[in-house]
């Protein structure tokens, strides 16, 4: 048994710093499952998964002493996905990751789907609040208040051409229903 | 929008994301929806002795390309730029005067490890390097006569009734005949010192293996109801099956016998135990001093160790470390200092010598068989674990 099996991450990534192997062991032991576990559902390969964990720690330890790790579940997490965005860009077998975004913004999806996929509903809320702020209040103004693009062009003081532009980047094509329903999402989290 | 610029919009939140320039709302968008897409996934059915072999599998990958990484840059610069002091946190000061100069982190790293590895140790070993081990061996004819097989030239070096021995290549002895009716004359013996290792195809087309400090005994042709060869040290064994000749090695107190297989016996008088791993097919292991033993049989991955009239079967053995010698490396894998300094003297043919207690050390990897023994000692240094040369003895602080 590793005598730091009782040690908190944030005393690992202290030893760490400290060349200790013996905290790297454990870190590997504590965390390595749910990274692997999450790579090969992401790029659906084991070897990928196996790859991208080796590389992963081989890593962590080559870089022990360059920085200094604040959250190790975050930091492996996002170190875990950087490598398999890499995958997921080469690979044109991984198009499926992309496909939710896709449907998203062409905004091909049923009300149906979205009463049943409440995740889903969620990511889409989550994305407009991504939006440049001119661009998703447009967004909220002819969904949320009804305003066609004249009034909303007017409220704004801008053409309507702008409104008609920004409306086309943001879910081109989205019906009143689905609006309605994504608005419950929108104000519901934030 | 086009799934090619939806894609892209997608790749460029998360580009930023990762670089960290992503804002708060964009951040908590493509957390979920790397969420999303793995809770959409179906979960692959992994059962818990999967999950073991993967994580053994894993570990050993990220220990072996730490150590290779760790070599790589030794050999890169094998003489120290600053030898400040030996202690082992040296480098952090002279990591510290390097980002002061402004040297950018590929450096430090460069610098870590050239120093830490490096001291007035490094300095001694450059000087006093010894190099590894290599394919030599003596045979012994059946008239006593000695042939050198380091220097000896490919052909054939003897013939023995009717048989030919062939040196086939550099490190390759073969034993073959044309005739249908082979003629025993009696029992050569190929001897490895220290630093030698050898091949050897003997008369029935049975490949053997030869690890340094070893012997094989074994008749210039088989005849008769069995082929019994006779090891000392270590060797591995793919034998050609014959169920009419089955083939029997000795070693020490210990008799295999194949049942079409290949294998590995480790005998060195100086290791706790006889152990025979079996890689493929089948063999029975039969201690001798046990009056009436019928032995046991081993399956593959299985060895069996035996102490005295004592056998203890291990199941899953570690192959590739049972079997690091033979394919040119050397394994440090979960072994002690003892046990690699063991190999460490058979190999580079030097004698070990401890300066206080042996220091209680876990190791990781493989290192090739090839390199000085400077390399395998700044290797074992960087796990803490100092060692002096002295002519041709290793003293262990």
């Amino acid at each position: 048994l590793n005598k730091y099996a009782s040690h908190t991450d944030q005393q690992l990534c202290d030893l760490l710093r400290q060349d200790d192997r013996e905290a790297f062991d454990m870190m590997y032991e504590r965390h390595w499952q749910s990274l692997y576990l999450s790579a090969n559902r992401l790029l659906k390969s084991r070897t990928q998964a196996e790859d991208i964990v080796q590389d992963l720690f081989i890593n962590l330890w080559q870089k022990r002493g360059e920085y200094q790790i604040e959250n190790l579940p975050a930091y492996l997490r996002k170190a875990l996905r950087s490598r398999v965005f890499n995958y997921l860009k080469r690979d044109q077998a991984k198009n499926s990751f992309y496909e939710p975004f896709e449907d998203m913004q062409q905004a091909s999806f049923s009300a149906d789907q979205l009463v049943r996929d409440k995740e889903f509903l969620k990511l889409i809320a989550a994305y407009v609040d991504t939006l440049p702020s001119k661009r998703r209040e447009i967004f909220l103004l002819k969904y949320r208040d009804h305003m066609n693009t004249s009034e909303i062009a007017d409220h704004l003081g801008v053409s309507m051409k702008t409104v008609q532009n920004q409306l086309n980047r943001a879910l081109s094509g989205l019906k009143d229903v689905l609006a309605a329903l994504l608005l419950i999402a929108i104000t519901h989290h934030s | 929008m086009s799934k090619q610029q939806s894609r892209k919009e997608l790749e460029e939140i998360i580009k930023r994301y990762l670089a960290g320039s992503a804002s708060p709302e964009e951040t908590r968008f493509v957390e979920s929806y790397f969420a999303y897409i793995e809770n959409k996934t179906p979960r692959e059915n992994f059962n818990s002795e999967d999950l073991d072999g993967i994580k053994f599998r894993l570990m050993e990958r990220i220990q072996n390309g730490i150590l290779e990484k760790e070599t790589e840059l030794l050999e890169k610069e094998p003489t120290p730029v600053v030898v400040l002091h030996s202690n082992r946190r040296g480098w952090l000061r002279i990591a510290a005067a390097a980002l002061l100069i402004g040297i950018s982190f590929g450096a430090y790293f460069m610098i870590h490890q050239r120093t830490t590895n490096s001291g007035v140790l490094a300095a001694q070993l450059v000087r006093a390097d010894i190099a590894p081990g290599g394919n030599r061996a003596i045979l012994t004819l059946t008239n006593g006569s000695q042939i050198v097989l380091d220097s000896a030239r490919n052909g054939v070096l003897a013939k023995q009734g009717n048989v030919n021995v062939t040196k086939t290549d550099s490190g390759k002895l073969a034993y073959n005949t044309s005739s249908e009716k082979p003629i025993e004359t009696g029992s050569n013996t190929l001897t490895t010192p220290r630093g030698g290792q050898y091949q050897l195809v003997l008369p029935d087309g049975t490949k053997v293996w030869l690890n340094a400090a070893s012997s094989i005994t074994y008749p210039t042709a088989f005849v008769g109801k069995e082929r019994k060869v006779e090891v000392t040290g270590e060797a591995y064994f793919e034998v050609v099956h014959n169920a009419k000749m089955p083939f029997r090695v000795k070693a020490n107190d210990q008799i295999i016998e194949d049942i079409g297989t290949a294998f590995n016996v480790n005998a060195y008088p100086d290791e706790k135990s006889l152990n025979t791993t079996l890689v493929e097919g089948s063999v029975k292991v039969i201690v001798d001093k046990k009056p009436g033993d019928n032995g046991v049989i081993l399956k593959p991955g299985q060895q069996s160790q035996v102490k005295g009239a004592q056998i203890k079967m291990v199941q899953n053995a570690n192959l590739e470390q049972v079997l690091a010698w033979k394919n040119g490396k050397m394994s440090l894998a979960n072994i002690t200092v003892e046990q690699i300094m063991q190999d460490i003297s058979r190999w580079y043919d030097v004698d070990i010598k401890y300066a206080g207690a042996v220091p209680d050390q876990k190791f990781y990897g493989l290192i090739d068989r090839n390199v000085p023994l400077s390399t395998v000692l700044l290797a074992l240094k960087n796990y803490g674990v100092e060692t002096k040369i002295e002519g041709k003895t290793i003293i262990v602080q």
